[in-house]
């Protein structure tokens, strides 16, 4: 069973499709990184998987369910863009709403079970409007893990967090999804915080989705390269395309990739005279899968 | 990562359990914070206020009011000249309405404007309950203004030295005025729902289109139940409001279903 799947999901403002027959799915379990560009459409599909949009056109099923049921619905907990909150009210007020909203049996001591776990039981009676931006993302997502939601939706959760909230949001989302059984889909820019926890990457664009991939795939997919960089640059990249399938000029570097021995570069080009400034070997991650791809969708290229 | 073969439960609350919970969220809101008080504070005051400007505009040994409960409602008929709207028409209990007007506006514009809305809504995808439970927490706020302002009258009146006497009407057409006026905010209430929901964060224009909409319907609550209203006009007014109050909660509910969140 999947705990999101969308099929051709439309969502036009005046016209203009922000979501555009987009396709999407997210296993029960996974936490599941949502990468795009600004305006991709991420927070929009969040949004219209959590009916603050009405779908322009399409099928969102959440755990088999139309994602209007009620059941499955009441068991959502969502951060999108800022926390839900009343600016006046305080911490505990705030979170004591919520948890009369989803009708929990034990509101106090749920409060305080997420209050501890974002490490904010400190300002449990602060007035929300008083608390620094990585405070309020803290109480907002205590606010999405109250009464054990089976799936979180959370739309740049680490924008405003300091070093330790970043280090704590990835322990929570770890831990609920181990032990809890907790789907979590995890839209952000911080890509490098997100190759850290996510199993399943969903990479959007105009709307549309252009690649689904699982961790394992992508790790298969990231490659080793070696950045060298020599003082003729331009002999040297001549040189190498001739010895290696994939040689490429980067901000004024040569990367040679599939090569894991940079010795042999070395050794090559001393060769072919010319002598090496500068070598080091990398690998792709995520952020230059991303940007890779979203290179290559711009040529109308496909990887 | 879970298996193909775990199977996860999920409640179907039903639909008296789903008001309860919103229910639960809009009393714990209304009673702790100051709107709520600052309106019925109001609503308990505008008597005084009544009473002070009336009696500032007030011909030499000319009485506006000679008795307490003119300045609640006037009796039907009793007012030769009923064409002019004076001071003393207008400004009775029926301006509740209006207040109440102002406060669900504000009620409703804050769920939006502070995203507290989005919380909601993910969890409730069934607008309804929404509708619901703001119709009845103000229908009893607007209660509360209506019992705040009576109250209020009676103090103001006692104080001014007016007579308690009903006149034309009795004890029994005091009641049935006020729980009619009551019964009345099941009208105004979704209606005020209406413009707000459609306003969405936009406060003061969901305050003036309320107000205005509050404005066109005032004549409904001054006609249909005057200080000599009957148990007709009692049951008039429960059985319209009842029927207006459900289809304007429709129309609110439809708003809701069709348009976006943000």
């Amino acid at each position: 069973m999947n705990a999101i799947e969308i099929r051709g999901l439309k969502k036009s403002f005046r016209g203009m499709f922000a979501v555009d027959g987009l396709d999407m799915t997210v296993p029960v379990g996974a936490i599941y990184g949502f990468i795009g560009e600004n305006g991709s459409g991420k927070s929009t599909t969040e949004k219209l998987i959590c009916g603050l949009l009405v779908p322009s056109g399409g099928e969102i099923k959440l755990f088999g369910k139309d994602y209007t049921d009620a059941g499955v619905r009441s068991k959502i907990g969502a951060l999108i863009e800022n926390p839900g909150c009343f600016p006046s009210c305080s911490v505990w007020h705030n979170l004591m709403m919520q948890a009369l909203n989803l009708n929990l049996a034990n509101p106090e001591e749920e409060i305080r079970r997420v209050l501890k776990i974002v490490r904010m039981e400190g300002s449990a009676n602060n007035k929300f409007k008083n608390l620094s931006l990585g405070m309020k993302q803290r109480i907002g997502i205590a606010m999405s893990l109250l009464g054990d939601p089976a799936l979180l939706i959370l739309d740049e959760p680490i924008n405003g967090l300091d070093a330790d909230g970043m280090r704590i949001m990835r322990e929570i989302l770890v831990d609920i999804t181990k032990n809890y059984s907790a789907t979590v889909l995890i839209s952000s820019h911080i890509l490098g915080e997100l190759e850290k926890i996510a199993t399943h990457y969903g990479i959007i664009r105009g709307g549309k989705m252009i690649q689904e991939i699982t961790a394992e795939e992508m790790e298969n997919r990231c490659r080793n390269f070696v950045v060298v960089n020599c003082a003729d640059n331009k002999k040297a990249l001549s040189l190498l395309k001739k010895q290696y399938k994939k040689v490429e000029l980067v901000d004024d570097k040569i990367q040679v990739y599939d090569e894991e021995n940079p010795e042999t570069i070395v050794e090559f080009l001393y060769k072919n005279g010319l002598l090496v400034n500068e070598i080091k070997k990398n690998k792709i991650g995520l952020e230059e899968y991303y940007l890779d791809l979203m290179r290559n969708q711009s040529k109308g290229g496909k990887k | 990562m879970i298996t193909n073969s775990t199977k996860l439960q999920f409640d179907h609350p039903s639909f008296v359990q789903r008001i309860k919970s919103m229910l639960k969220v809009d009393f714990y809101r209304l009673f702790r914070t100051p709107l709520f008080y600052i309106m019925v504070m109001v609503s308990a005051l505008i008597p005084a206020l009544v009473l002070t400007m009336v009696g500032a505009n007030e011909a030499e040994g000319a009485k506006t009011f000679t008795n307490v409960w003119q300045v609640v409602e006037s009796i039907s008929g009793a007012n030769k000249g009923a064409g002019i709207m004076d001071l003393a028409t207008m400004c009775n209990i029926n301006m509740v309405f209006i207040f109440t007007a102002i406060m669900i506006s504000i009620f409703v514009s804050h769920d939006y404007s502070s995203g507290y809305n989005k919380s909601i809504f993910t969890v409730h995808s069934k607008k309804v309950d929404y509708v619901i439970s703001k119709a009845i927490v103000g229908f009893i706020s607007g209660a509360c203004m209506i019992v705040a302002y009576l109250l209020g009258a009676i103090i103001a009146g006692a104080i001014c030295g007016l007579s308690f006497s009903l006149g034309k009407a009795t004890v029994a057409n005091l009641f049935a005025c006020i729980f009619s006026k009551i019964g009345l905010m099941a009208i105004f209430v979704p209606l005020y729902i209406i413009v707000s929901v459609f306003f969405k964060q936009k406060l003061w224009l969901s305050i003036i289109g309320s107000f205005v909409v509050g404005i066109l319907f005032y004549p409904v609550a001054m006609l249909t139940s005057p200080l000599n209203a009957g148990i007709l006009h009692l049951l008039l007014c429960l059985a319209g409001s009842a029927a207006f109050g459900v289809l304007f909660g429709y129309l609110a509910t439809l708003i809701l279903n069709k348009r976006d969140l943000f």
